[in-house]
Order: structure tokens, then C-alpha cells, then sequence
């Protein structure tokens, strides 16, 4: 038997009760008509109960349904769409790049290749200065130092890097597509002249008929994650996200960085290993290079470093390339998470690479015309 | 725009819903343009161009419609009419094929004469075929005096209504008129709860049935078309898991349509009835993309063994269903040549390459064989009773493969993928199990050694290989043994003619009856729930770009 009800729980006693007693009689007829004289009436309250759940209610239902679709979107935009991102990079010239977040993830890719962002692509193109790599070369020259040093000769540069350790396979296509104006090119040559692996994007891109489907319902989620996340900050997660400047390239990194293990970890040379494969990276170096309509002299490689760079790798095919290696080794450089150089050490590191490489790129600028 | 999309789902469809329904309050004409206009945005979101492609096909279909319908009237030009709609056919097929088989037809050329053509890839407008289908059949309908009267708006909505204009079904213009003319744009409660489910079984059979066994089905058809082997196990799930991932993604596809028109009041035909259930490949045909089979045999089949008939009556010669006892001419002149010929056209409609026509051929040659059993069959076995007894579970059976055997036909990218694979169902690429599998089988494996080998490779590992077949089985007990959604929802003619009484239902379809109760609304707001999870993968529909 139920406890007898009392204080702020008896309203919750009362109805137990009554359930119990009626679900004891409508399983129990014999014993229950012994106690209860209301048993047709019970009864009847029951089948009434019972048919009022299989009653037809096309508003109610249309309602439920309404609520469970637009919950589970709710759910799954924020937990696994650009909405898991933080919209605090967006500025007057900045786009989100990159949301670390599966149901979003690359934009820049698509952004370039099918001219979604028109002012960023037109800025490459005009740049006189283009820095070619990945996600590494990014963050190792969108520092201040960078903006000082070409604001200073009054420059325009553009750091044409992206994700995923992006390599010639995308870079190729996309600068015959693009045909940027630049006079000297900076190449990241760390696994750049790299063809034996395509990235995700790069794939989706070349090879996907949807693509450019796929890259404007981001570019439209974008500009909804845009209002969203500038005017309700709290409902927006903290997912990393890339932010891209569309007049120089350089990244601005948001949100958490626990996502990527985030801990601060010294630079070295790693390993040397595959080098069996150098060759072959060489061969593909001198035949991108050749494509590139500058001078051989005003094409820069540089290696900016990290937990394990590949150093001797750059060198060697820097050396069969014919180019210079502008590799500075600064003290204490770190990164912030093993593969790309915190703010500080870049600040420090591109200081150092544009005190190397400055007087062969103002050279450059000096002796080659601007190409119209 | 897909229907599995985020923007379709939760931007799109809202908004032309709540602009329909507001519009209806005031005027009908509103709300009916207020769909075309709609429907223009949708087909144009994925390329706008398409809409520049599109229009003026549309506007000359509607002329040279327009001009049928006055000559019509004049029977002392008659032979004008017909002219007029000869011109429209080939300009729809001209302008098809100019789209959908010109790079098709310059690689045909290359291979036969050894040349080295290249045309600029001509991108395919969205829904093409469905569409130019559409057309012809409008004009056939208005020279035949079918179509009575026609405005440019209702022949816009005819071609563009948003949810069967970019894979059907195909539609006539007589069946949807008349829903739209008398359709009173208001939120009705009932359709849109009715529209919703079906949708949403739409979009689970696509976004959590298909797209699941897709990816295990998927590798198997990339590793051979990139040089590997199937042995028989995996060939045979390759074949057998592509069937019911084209199955659940175009019924899937089917059912959206059929759920988002219904939402708007408007009844579309049915597509499918459980095809995978089918006794014979001729029901097979009448439960497959049967508006399809509807348009290819009342255009192109019915007409062509007509003219046959004739000449062959003219010529003196035996017909089928003559009392002749020499039909054999026959068969093959009335029967098996126009249904080869208009399988033939099928498979090309399908697609621009030798994968599909050999598909189309295939299907030709089964239905060829099932008339010939059809015509022979009950010759031999007279016991009608037995014989629909033995039968029935035998033509189930080699229905079946005969659909699995062709499906990878029409799955693989090259003849020599689907030869690989064909080779490897019938076993010519030995039988073997993945290691991991192997291994736990027992004393089996003692038994199996002779025959199996193990492999490391085979459909990938142990898990996957166990997985694939998972999917397969699970998704064979869904289309085999439950009533489809039409089944369900037949208490309320969720498609055109497609209504059953109480009386009707049996098994499960008794138990799975759908009203718009509290206990259907949470089980379809599970179902809502992880279709909408499962949105925003890449995958378009398998018949999005026929």
C-alpha cells in the first residue's frame, strides 16, 4: 500500500493512488468488484483513456513532429554544424575558413576554387607577393611582423595556404585557374611537391560533382552563423575556427584550442626518412616551378618549422631545384600544438625569415615589372 | 537544391509553405504562382543557369501546344497537326539529346572509328529526362484530344512543380490539372500531417537506409573499378546490397515527392509497390518506377506493336492471340523485338553509356524470356492451382537475382567493372571469407578448406564483412516483409488511386495502419529525429541526374 500522502507530495500520492487502484482493478476484475462498486465506471474511463490516445489529431500530431524536427536540428547544428564555432573573427574584411567541426569543416578550399569569395580572390591575384603552403605557412606568417614589413615597402602580399597540409595537387589547379599577377612566390616546401596524397577538399573539389553545391550551402550557413553568432554570442560553441583576412590571407585563429591538445611544444629537425621519395618531389618542385611565370631567382622556399620539420627533406630539394632555402632557426620557437607555430614564435620566426629573405624579395620587386 | 539538404528542409520548404497557405487566403491564382515561382528558385539554386536552359524549352513546348490545340479542331488539317507534334518530339529529344548523349555519342565514335574527337563537357540540367518525358507526353496528350484546355501558368506548374520536377514521377498533365484546379491552398491539417510522414519515411529511407548500406556497398564497386577482384561472397554483396540501396534511395526520393505534393493538397501518382517483392520480372516492371514503365508503354511500346500488328495483318501474317498456331514470327516480330527495343530506350534514358544500355538490353532480354514462359508455361503445367504454387516462390527467387545480376550493370562505372563483378558472382574469382571470419568458423572450417580461402582483403575486414551483411539482411526484412509506406498510409489515398478500406487490411499492414494518433506521431518523431541526425552527408540521389 501507498504511504498516506502529506506535505508537498501529497497531491503527487494522491494521483499515484488513484492509478494504482485502477490499474489493479482493470487487471483484476473479481477482487477489484469486491472492493469497488465504480468498476463499469473505471472501466469505461480506461477504454475512454485508451481511445482518446488512438484518436486522430492532425494538429497535434503535425505540432510533435514539428518540434522533434526542428529539436533535432537545433541538436545537430549546434553539436555538429558551423554553429559549434565561435563567430568572434568575423570582421569587416575576415571570412571563417575553417570550423574544426565535421559538419562544416573547410571553406577556403571551395571559397578560391569556385569564386565564392570574390574580394579574397581578387586580392591573390594582385598580390605582389604569394606565399604557397599549408595550414603551417599560415600561421607562420599571419603575424604583425608580415603586415609591417610589406606595409613598409608598400606591397601587397597574399598568403595562399590551406588546410589539411594542402599540397601542389590543389595549389597547381588553382593557380592556372586564379593566374595571380605575383612577382616572387614564398613556397612552404614542406610536403608541398607532394602527389601522392590528395586531401579531402582537394578530392571533393576535383573530383565531386556536388562541390560547388556543397561549398555555397556553406557559404550561406556562413552568413547565417555570421548574424547569429554576432548578435547572440552564448549560442555559438567554441570549436577552433579560422578566420581569413580576404585582403592578405593571414589567419586569425578562434576558440578553444583543447580540441587539438594544445599544448605548447619546442621546435626541431625531425628524422630524416623517405628519402628514397625526394626525387621524385624534386622533379615535381622543377616542373611547378617552371610553371610559375616569374623568375627562378624570385621563387623562395622556406620550411617554417614544428615538433619534427623536415629540414634536411627542404634542403635536398631546394639544393635539386636550384632555389634558396630560407629556413631561420630563431631560439626558443614553439608551437601550440606540435604543428604550427604559436603567435609569439611566429611573430619571431617571420621577423627572422623577411630579415633573410627581405633584400632577395625587394630585388625582385625592383627588377620585375608589374604585370598588368 | 537535394531534399536531404539542410537549407530544403528547414529553409525552403517552410517558407514556401507559409507563402502558399498565406497566399491561398486571398486568391488561388496567387498561391499557384507563388509554387512556380518557388519552384524556379528551387531548380535554380543548383546552377541558375539551368533556368536559362530550361525556360525557353518550356515556352516553345507551349507554343507548339498551343498550336496543336487549334489545329486539332480543323480535321482538314489534320497533317499539320501531326507535323507540329512530330516537330515537338524531335525538338524534345533533340534538345535531350543534346544535353544528356552528345559526349556519350562522341565516345561512341571514338571507340568505333578509332578517333579522337574531344567536345567541351556539356553539364547536365538537373532532371532532364524526367522533364522532356513530361513534355512529349503533353504534346501527345493535346494531339490525341486528351487535354481539353491550357493556360501558360498551368503548363508551368505542370513542368516545374518543385516536388516531382527533378526525378519524377512522371506525370500527366490530366492527372494534375484538375488537383490544382480545385485545390483550395489552405492548411489543411490532415494533408499536411499525412505529406510530413511520408516524407519523413522519405527521408529515412534515404538518409539512414540507403545512404547506410551505401557505404559498405560502395568500396566494393571502387576497389574493382580500380583494378581489384571479387571473390564470390563479395561480388554477390556488391549486387545484392546496391539493389536495395537503389531501392530504398529512389523509393525513398519517391516517397519525399509524394509527401511534400501532398502537403501542398496535390495527389502525385504512385512510383513503387514493393518491387523487391515481385513474383515475375514483368511485376517486377509494373512495380518499378511504374510511372516510367506507364510513359514507355502507352508512347512508345502500345503504338509501336499497334503499327507492327497492322502491317503484319495487312501482310496476311499470323498475330499473337490469333488462333494460328504459328506464332513464333509473331513473338518475336510483336513481342520480344518492341519490348527489347523500348528496354532498349529505357536504359539509355537512364544513362548516357554502355553500362546503361546494356542494363536497358538486359531487362529487355528477361522480359522477352518471362512472355515466352507466360506463353508456354501453363501449356505445360495445366494444374493452374500447383503450378501458381511452385511458381510463385521460384519466380520470387530468379526475380530477384535477375534484378541483383542487372543492378550491377547499372552500378558499375565501366563494362569491365561490371564484368569483374559478374565474374565474380559466378564464382570465377574463387570463394573467399576474411581471415578473421574464417578463423571462427569452427569445424566449418575444416569442412569449408577445399573450397574457401581466407583473405585479408575480401570486402574488407572481419567487422566489415559482417556489417555488409548486417545492412543486407536488415534491409531485405524491411523491403520483403513490411507493407511499404504507401501500405501504411493507404487509409488516406497518400497517391493517386492508391486507397484502401478497413476490410483490406491484413498482417501488417492491419498493425501499421497509419492515423494521425499520438503513438504514430512519437514513432514518426524517432524516425524524423535520426533522419534529421543523419542529414547534411554528401549524397545526392541515385536518380538526380537522369
Amino acid at each position: 500500500m501507498l504511504p498516506p500522502a502529506r506535505g508537498l507530495l501529497s497531491p503527487a500520492f494522491s494521483f499515484l493512488s488513484r492509478r494504482v487502484t485502477l490499474l489493479s482493478q482493470y487487471l483484476n476484475p473479481t477482487d477489484a468488484a469486491m472492493h469497488s462498486p465504480s468498476l463499469t465506471t473505471h472501466r469505461a474511463q480506461a477504454r475512454s483513456t485508451f481511445s482518446s490516445l488512438l484518436a486522430g489529431r492532425p494538429g497535434l500530431y503535425v505540432l510533435i513532429l514539428l518540434f522533434s524536427v526542428l529539436g533535432a536540428f537545433a541538436y545537430k547544428t549546434r553539436g555538429e554544424g558551423v554553429f559549434a564555432c565561435p563567430g568572434n573573427g568575423y570582421g569587416s574584411d575576415r571570412y571563417l575558413a575553417h570550423c574544426e567541426i565535421g559538419g562544416y569543416a573547410d571553406y577556403d578550399h571551395g571559397a578560391f576554387w569556385f569564386g565564392l569569395e570574390p574580394e579574397a580572390r581578387r586580392h591573390a591575384v594582385d598580390a605582389d607577393v604569394v606565399f604557397l603552403g599549408s595550414s603551417r605557412m599560415q600561421f607562420a606568417f599571419s603575424t604583425t611582423a608580415t603586415d609591417s614589413w610589406f606595409a613598409k615597402i608598400r606591397v601587397p602580399y597574399y598568403l595562399l595556404g590551406f588546410t589539411y597540409t594542402e599540397n601542389v595537387k590543389f595549389a597547381a589547379p588553382l593557380l592556372s585557374k586564379l593566374k595571380p599577377r605575383a612577382r616572387v612566390y614564398v613556397i612552404n616546401v614542406d610536403r608541398f611537391f607532394d602527389d601522392t596524397r590528395e586531401t579531402p577538399p582537394a578530392k571533393q573539389i576535383l573530383r565531386e560533382s556536388d562541390a560547388q553545391t556543397r561549398y555555397k550551402d556553406k557559404q550561406f550557413w556562413q552568413s547565417l552563423h555570421k548574424s547569429v553568432c554576432s548578435s547572440a554570442p552564448a549560442i555559438c560553441g567554441s570549436n577552433p575556427a579560422f578566420f581569413r583576412s580576404r585582403d592578405t590571407g593571414a589567419w586569425e585563429l578562434a576558440g578553444n584550442l583543447a580540441a587539438w591538445n594544445a599544448a605548447t611544444k619546442t621546435t626541431s629537425d625531425g628524422p630524416v626518412s623517405d628519402e628514397e621519395r625526394w626525387d621524385h618531389f624534386a622533379a615535381l618542385g622543377r616542373e611547378f616551378v617552371s610553371t610559375l611565370p616569374v623568375e627562378k631567382r624570385c621563387v623562395l622556399l622556406t620550411i617554417a618549422p614544428y615538433d619534427a620539420t623536415k629540414r634536411a627533406e627542404a634542403q635536398a630539394i631546394a639544393d635539386a631545384l636550384g632555389l634558396d632555402l630560407v629556413a631561420p632557426q630563431p631560439l626558443n620557437i614553439t608551437t601550440f600544438d606540435g604543428s604550427h607555430l604559436d603567435r609569439a614564435s611566429a611573430e619571431r620566426w617571420s621577423q627572422a625569415f623577411f630579415d633573410a629573405a627581405g633584400p632577395r624579395i625587394r630585388e625582385c620587386l625592383d627588377s620585375s615589372p608589374r604585370r598588368s | 537544391m537535394l531534399f536531404n539538404s539542410y537549407e530544403f528542409v528547414f529553409l525552403f520548404l517552410p517558407a514556401t509553405l507559409t507563402g502558399f497557405f498565406l497566399l491561398g487566403k486571398t486568391s488561388r491564382a496567387w498561391a499557384l504562382g507563388w509554387l512556380i515561382v518557388a519552384s524556379l528558385f528551387f531548380y535554380a539554386w543548383w546552377r541558375p543557369l539551368n533556368v536559362l536552359i530550361i525556360a525557353p524549352s518550356i515556352l516553345v513546348n507551349f507554343a507548339l501546344a498551343s498550336v496543336l490545340l487549334r489545329l486539332r479542331s480543323d480535321q482538314a488539317r489534320t497533317r499539320t497537326a501531326r507535323l507540329v507534334l512530330a516537330l515537338g518530339i524531335v525538338f524534345n529529344i533533340a534538345f535531350l539529346g543534346y544535353f544528356k548523349y552528345v559526349n556519350f555519342f562522341s565516345t561512341v565514335v571514338n571507340d568505333v572509328a578509332g578517333t579522337h574527337f574531344f567536345l567541351e563537357h556539356v553539364i547536365l540540367p538537373l532532371g532532364i529526362s524526367f522533364i522532356t518525358f513530361q513534355k512529349i507526353a503533353f504534346l501527345i496528350d493535346v494531339h490525341a484530344q486528351r487535354i481539353e484546355s491550357f493556360s501558360l501558368r498551368d503548363y508551368c506548374l505542370f513542368v516545374l512543380f518543385f516536388p516531382q520536377l527533378i526525378a519524377g514521377p512522371i506525370v500527366h498533365y490530366r492527372e494534375m490539372m484538375p488537383q490544382f484546379q480545385k485545390a483550395s491552398c489552405r492548411f489543411d491539417k490532415e494533408s499536411v500531417a499525412l505529406g510530413l510522414t511520408l516524407f519523413l519515411m522519405g527521408l529515412f529511407k534515404k538518409v539512414v537506409l540507403a545512404d547506410g548500406v551505401a557505404a559498405h556497398v560502395s568500396p566494393i564497386y571502387d576497389a574493382v573499378a580500380t583494378g581489384g577482384d571479387a571473390s564470390l561472397f563479395t561480388a554477390w554483396m556488391a549486387a545484392v546490397g546496391f539493389t536495395l540501396q537503389i531501392y530504398f534511395d529512389f523509393s525513398g526520393y519517391t516517397d519525399m515527392a509524394l509527401g511534400l505534393a501532398r502537403c501542398f493538397g496535390v495527389r502525385l501518382p504512385p512510383n513503387f509497390d514493393s518491387p523487391l517483392k515481385a513474383s515475375s520480372i514483368i511485376d517486377f516492371w509494373l512495380r518499378w518506377h511504374m510511372t516510367l514503365t506507364r510513359f514507355l508503354t502507352a508512347y512508345l511500346y502500345n503504338p509501336l506493336v499497334l503499327w507492327l500488328t497492322r502491317r503484319r495483318l495487312a501482310a496476311g501474317k499470323p498475330v499473337l492471340g490469333g488462333r494460328d498456331a504459328r506464332i513464333g514470327g509473331a513473338y518475336f516480330h510483336l513481342l520480344a523485338g518492341p519490348t527489347i527495343l523500348t528496354m532498349f530506350v529505357s536504359g539509355l534514358w537512364h544513362g548516357a553509356g554502355y553500362v546503361f544500355i546494356l542494363w536497358g538490353l538486359l531487362h529487355g532480354l528477361y522480359l522477352s524470356i518471362n512472355h515466352a514462359w507466360r506463353m508456354v508455361g501453363p501449356r505445360l503445367w495445366p494444374d493452374k492451382a500447383s503450378y501458381n504454387r511452385f511458381m510463385r516462390p521460384v519466380g520470387f527467387v530468379l526475380t530477384f537475382i535477375a534484378v541483383a545480376v542487372a543492378m550491377v550493370l547499372f552500378r558499375s562505372p565501366t563494362v569491365g567493372t561490371a564484368s569483374e563483378l559478374l565474374q565474380g558472382m559466378l564464382g570465377f574469382n574463387g570463394i573467399t571469407l576474411p581471415q578473421q571470419i574464417f578463423e571462427r568458423l569452427g569445424p566449418l572450417t575444416s569442412v569449408l578448406q577445399p573450397i574457401v580461402s581466407p583473405s585479408v582483403t575480401s570486402a574488407g575486414s572481419g567487422a566489415e564483412f559482417i556489417a555488409t551483411t548486417m545492412w543486407i539482411f536488415a534491409l531485405l526484412v524491411i523491403a520483403l516483409a513490411l507493407p511499404n509506406s504507401l501500405q501504411i498510409l493507404s487509409r488516406y489515398e497518400p497517391a493517386i488511386g492508391v486507397k484502401r478500406r478497413d476490410e483490406e487490411l491484413e498482417g501488417w499492414a492491419r498493425v501499421l495502419d497509419w492515423r494521425p494518433t499520438l503513438p504514430w506521431a512519437f514513432l514518426m518523431s524517432a524516425i524524423a529525429v535520426t533522419s534529421v541526425i543523419k542529414l547534411g552527408g554528401k549524397s545526392e540521389f541515385l536518380y538526380w541526374q537522369f
